[in-house]
């Protein structure tokens, strides 16, 4: 496993983020125009969908390389599951911060048990198991294999979760999938360049995260390789 | 006897049986000058005839494993009293907490149910799976000529008769303290025990072995466990305030069909999943 040396593709996706997260901010405070009821508190929504979004594709990653784990052991696996947990669980508490700040304007309470709601609390709350498992148990061969079971079994059970919690109770509003209000048309391309940032900011918090657990599983093997060859001593 | 059978331990033994081995030892004796017996050359032949044993079904091996766990448990009746006490002290405790008037029974009381069953679960799996740890236990039955598949079930079924009996304690105390009528509810409730129990055995016996097989003990497996099972806990609580409104068996088939696909989703998944998370 020897790192590609001249490799440019992850610097490029470092400026192209940047550069996509500050126009998008520009374009979502300066651009778009002021909602009329919810006032500059409707700017939140920019994010709040975005972030929702960008925690599935967290998932999403975390999904893929815990199938790819129990298929084929591999570091590289586990690394983009592990990075794909981290994400799901950074853009979950940006939804969770983000939601019941617009709810109270809207809707004047921070939070009801509305099916969407309920739906991305009990999925934050699987990935942040998935985290503390991985922090609390150490990275052993085992560990690494429940864990990927509680990414998979995590993720099967998202879409029956959707499913089940419109059951169970549903105000939340439906502004982009089907049968939505619908958004005006001067918000939407601000809406897209969010949707853009956070697709590139869920990609490089993947990806950068995955390149360290990398680091980390080899430097452990070349410890080891190192302790088996007599050099060093046991911490 | 039939109870024996159930319980498997004979069974076990007829079945696991070691073949028949014969040793023939040779030996050319000769005497020394003093008249001492030395054996001069000796050999031995060993004559192991393994009678071809039809390996036992699918079915006895699940029976043989769940036999155990119930064996142990009827021995000692440590799993269902403690966290069977437990379950009855959530429930006297949240009565305490949340009755709240009159409306109580619809409202609280079915959330008073499953809270109580899942906390309890969780306590009944840690210990069931720490028995497995004492000993290296486990190890011996990862050994033993059972398929991955047949250990899943068998320990999942012994997981969810611990889990049936605290719900049959849990349930009724519930009628008693809020008051509705059990009579009325209990082919339901039955229906909706046995189904939350099937998802909670399943997903508790994959990652209890996570207990014996890492370092993570009880605190993680009930971090790992809740969030999983939260769905069929809430799909189960929202069917049982339905039923209590009123609303007859045969108009819930929605939320049985629910907790009928968490169930599947559990089951399949720990039982293609459980052989490679054990293997070392």
């Amino acid at each position: 496993m020897t790192p590609k040396r001249h490799s440019y593709a992850l610097p490029i996706l470092i400026v192209l983020s940047a550069v996509t997260v500050v126009t998008a901010i520009q374009a979502i405070f300066l651009q778009a125009p002021v909602e009329s009821t919810m006032g500059i508190v409707q700017k939140i929504f920019y994010f709040h969908v975005p972030a929702a979004y960008a925690m599935y594709l967290g998932a999403l990653a975390c999904f893929g390389g815990s199938v790819g784990f129990l298929l084929h052991p591999s570091d590289r696996a586990d690394a983009i599951a592990k990075a794909g947990a981290q994400a799901a669980v950074t853009f979950g508490l940006i939804v969770l911060v983000t939601g019941p700040l617009w709810a109270a304007k809207a809707w004047g309470r921070y939070w009801t048990w509305d099916p969407r709601l309920t739906t991305s609390l009990l999925s934050v709350l699987v990935y942040v198991a998935y985290t503390l498992l991985r922090a609390f148990t150490g990275d052993g061969e085992a560990e690494r294999k429940f864990s990927a079971a509680l990414g998979v079994l995590g993720a099967a059970n998202l879409p029956i979760i959707h499913y089940s919690v419109q059951k169970w109770s549903g105000q939340h509003p439906r502004v982009i999938s089907q049968g939505g209000g619908g958004l005006a048309p001067a918000m939407k391309p601000s809406l897209a360049l969010g949707f853009l940032a956070f697709t590139l900011l869920a990609i490089l918090i993947v990806w950068s995260r995955a390149r360290i657990e990398l680091a980390a599983a080899r430097l452990r093997h070349l410890e080891e390789e190192a302790l088996d060859a007599g050099l060093g001593e046991e911490s | 006897m039939v109870l024996c059978w159930l319980l498997g331990a004979p069974r076990a033994r007829r079945v696991f049986a070691p073949p028949n081995d014969h040793v023939a030892i040779h030996r050319d004796v000769s005497c020394d000058d003093r008249g001492v017996k030395v054996v001069v050359n000796e050999t031995h032949t060993a004559t192991i005839t393994t009678t071809a044993r039809r390996a036992p079904s699918w079915v006895a091996q699940v029976l043989v494993v769940a036999g155990k766990d119930v064996a142990i448990e009827l021995a000692t009746g440590e799993v269902v009293a403690t966290s069977g006490f437990f379950a009855v002290l959530v429930v006297v405790l949240a009565s305490l907490a949340f009755y709240a008037g009159p409306e109580a029974p619809e409202r609280v009381a079915p959330g008073v149910i499953w809270l109580s069953v899942a906390f309890a679960a969780v306590l009944a799996l840690s210990r069931a799976w720490a028995r497995e740890r004492e000993e290296r236990a486990f190890e011996g039955l990862v050994v033993s000529p059972i398929s991955r598949s047949a250990l899943f079930a068998g320990k999942a079924i012994g997981v969810m008769a611990f889990t049936l009996v605290v719900e049959a304690m849990v349930i009724p105390l519930t009628a008693l303290l809020f008051g509705f009528d059990l009579v009325k509810f209990a082919p339901a409730l039955a229906l909706f025990a046995v189904l939350a129990a099937i998802g909670i055995a399943a997903t508790g016996t994959l990652f209890g072995v996570m207990t014996v097989r890492t370092r993570a003990r009880d605190l993680v497996l009930a971090a790992v466990l809740l969030p999983l099972l939260a769905p069929t806990l809430g799909t189960a609580v929202a069917a049982t305030r339905e039923l209590f409104g009123g609303v007859p068996l045969h108009d819930l088939g929605d939320y049985v069909l629910l907790l009928l696909v968490f169930d599947g989703v559990f089951v399949i998944g720990g039982m293609g999943l459980f052989g490679a998370l054990i293997e070392t």
